[in-house]
């Protein structure tokens, strides 16, 4: 009995101790493709670094080698699967924009890219347009670093700008990116409340198999063959009341001219595109 | 001279206590409850003060005088001469069969089905003793939570088998229900999603028909025990016969009919609106406005059902189990929960889920 409750403890502890503390990443700008030198990744690593930590957002740049070519057709699934597979988001939060890069057997291919569990108060779609801009002028001539610098430089004044009017710059074109939180404590509640509220359940179940006996309100049983006669049966017609709820319309398509764009899922993408 | 006798009977169920010697206290033959010699003398605390030599033909007018026994308690005292040993046999004025507790024989007392008193029906034992030991042993399975210490130490033999006296009741009930009912529709404009309500007054009247509920006539059974090991087979219903009581224990009935009608009728009552209303359809809220249920009885028959009686202690508390003679349905008094147990299922059902869950919220979708 001692042995299985320390056990079950010692379970328990071990979950607790298997969650993280922050689930981010203090890696901003990294390159497993092999185009910039260890100087000019040390480079765009302090600024994303200073940028960063100034707005408490991360900006997050990468150049990966992409095996499975999923990046060349479908980038908005993938680049928002990495974001979350590398952990991605300034401190303990999701909050971050990423400009993923990837190349493949059929080419390169680029995006901006803000997830949707992240904040984007700070951004719109004319915003996501300006840094998808900036990195594809340089991409286009192979220029990773100057890329990597003008788009961080383009996060970094479209944040200043936030600060400044409290407001982000241009248009989402309709779409309602309102934050309203992290969902992280949601989550947490999820993961102890409902397996909480289960084994009660159970467990109340279970007790219930040891009561047996009852006072019988019924004798349905009793109820002779065919013993049910209706011998009356009146509908009235009264009245009629209708209510009527508004549908709210979508006015824009949540594109913008740029290409710029929401998943299904609710992150903001850029147009993005092969280079 | 008769010999002296001192009887005592059961604080829990008047039936006949005996001493016994396995356990070293009295026990009742009824209901199984045993007391040690210090709580009976307790009880009945002059019981041996001023015992009195009694005369087997006097002894109701002698009890009376005694201080062991009222007036009225006397009134409910029969005594009988065993016909196999020639032992007085001192029951309660409704025993009807019984067995010789000194030579075990068992003896059915004529007087008590006889005239008024006699049965309509009755459903013979189907299951023999063995069979109720092993449907006990069974009624432990898919209780999780029962302590195994109760399970071991549950007295299996001590079983008796019982017929119950019955009153069955047919009848014809009338309802008449009004209600508010609703049928609710929508559909979509461009602009607006538009719910339509319709509102209706329906009435219905209408009758049920009923035969034989069953509505047990003993103040010594549990009405709760006795309604949840319904229902018999009436197929198996056949005219009273006395040797069918023969090597059980029966006793007539003590609450009459008109008593036990009244748990009968809010069946009745509860059943009639049920079906009545289950004509009112298909709406998609219902919301009763008046219901009036009018009972008319009809014949109430008179009969003997089998059960078998099994009472165990656990803890110092006693459990009282009863199974259908018939069907073998089997209940019983509300059970042990082992607490460490039902903590132990708790704490790990709720680690697997926290597991589970944070696989699924943290790492797969993260």
């Amino acid at each position: 009995m001692k042995k299985i409750v320390r056990l079950i403890i010692s379970i328990v502890f071990f979950c607790f101790s298997a969650v993280p503390i922050y689930a981010s990443s203090d890696v901003y700008v990294e390159d497993t493709y092999g185009v910039l030198t260890q100087d000019e990744v040390n480079d765009l690593q302090q600024l994303a670094t200073d940028i960063s930590d100034k707005y408490a957002f991360g900006v997050y740049a990468r150049i990966i080698q992409d095996d499975t070519e999923e990046s060349y057709n479908d980038m908005d699934t993938f680049s928002e699967n990495y974001y979350r597979q590398q952990d991605l988001g300034y401190g303990n939060t999701s909050n971050g924009v990423l400009l993923l890069i990837t190349q493949c057997s059929q080419g390169g291919s680029y995006q901006v890219m803000i997830p949707p569990e992240s904040n984007m108060n700070m951004f719109t779609l004319d915003g996501m347009d300006r840094m998808d801009e900036k990195a594809y002028a340089a991409l286009k001539n192979h220029d990773y670093y100057q890329a990597i610098y003008d788009y961080l430089t383009e996060a970094d004044s479209l944040m200043q700008y936030y600060n400044e009017y409290d407001e982000a710059y241009g248009s989402n074109y309709g779409y309602d990116t309102e934050y309203t939180s992290d969902n992280t404590g949601v989550k947490y509640a999820c993961v102890f409340g409902i397996p909480m509220f289960l084994a009660s359940i159970i467990v109340f179940v279970l007790q219930r198999k040891n009561k047996t006996k009852y006072t019988a309100a019924t004798a349905n049983q009793y109820i002779t063959k065919n013993g049910v006669h209706l011998t009356n049966a009146r509908d009235m017609y009264l009245y009629r009341t209708v209510t009527r709820t508004p549908i709210h319309h979508d006015d824009g398509g949540g594109s913008s001219p740029g290409g710029s764009h929401f998943s299904s899922s609710g992150g903001m993408h850029s147009g993005g595109g092969h280079f | 001279m008769a010999e002296q006798l001192t009887t005592y009977q059961c604080p829990n169920c008047n039936g006949p206590l005996k001493f016994d010697p396995k356990i070293q206290k009295l026990k009742c033959d009824n209901c199984g409850s045993t007391f040690t010699t210090d709580e009976i003398d307790k009880y009945f605390y002059e019981a041996n003060k001023d015992a009195i030599h009694v005369d087997a033909e006097k002894v109701q007018k002698e009890a009376a005088e005694t201080l062991q026994w009222t007036q009225e308690e006397a009134e409910k005292l029969r005594a009988y001469t065993c016909p196999s040993c020639g032992a007085q046999l001192i029951t309660d004025a409704n025993t009807g069969a019984t067995s010789c507790p000194y030579c075990g024989n068992p003896t059915i007392v004529p007087a008590q089905f006889e005239g008024t008193l006699k049965p309509d029906y009755i459903i013979p034992f189907k299951l023999i003793k063995e069979d109720a030991i092993q449907k006990l042993k069974t009624f432990y399975n898919g209780k999780p939570l029962l302590p195994k210490t109760f399970i071991e130490e549950n007295h299996i033999s001590e079983i008796k088998g019982v017929y119950v006296p019955f009153w069955l009741y047919d009848g014809n009930a009338e309802a008449h229900i009004r209600a508010h009912a609703t049928t609710i529709t929508s559909h979509d404009t461009h602009d607006e999603h538009i719910t339509t309500t319709l509102h209706f007054r329906v009435e219905r009247d209408g009758s049920v028909d009923y035969a034989m509920i069953p509505a047990d006539a003993s103040t010594k059974m549990p009405d709760d025990f006795m309604d949840s090991i319904e229902p018999y087979d009436y197929a198996d219903l056949i005219p009273f016969q006395l040797s069918y009581l023969t090597g059980y224990l029966a006793d007539r009935y003590d609450v009459s009919s008109e008593e036990d009608a009244t748990r009968v009728n809010t069946r009745i009552k509860n059943t009639t609106i049920q079906c009545i209303s289950e004509s009112i359809r298909p709406y998609a809220t219902y919301i009763p406005e008046r219901e009036d249920v009018e009972i008319y009885p009809g014949n109430v028959h008179y009969a003997f059902l089998p059960v078998w009686l099994l009472s165990t202690q656990y803890n110092g508390k006693n459990y009282l189990f009863a199974m259908n003679g018939q069907t073998g349905k089997m209940i019983g008094d509300d059970l042990p929960t082992d607490i460490k147990k039902a903590v132990l299922i708790f704490i790990g059902i709720t680690v697997i889920g926290i597991l589970l869950l944070y696989l699924i919220l943290f790492v797969a979708m993260a």
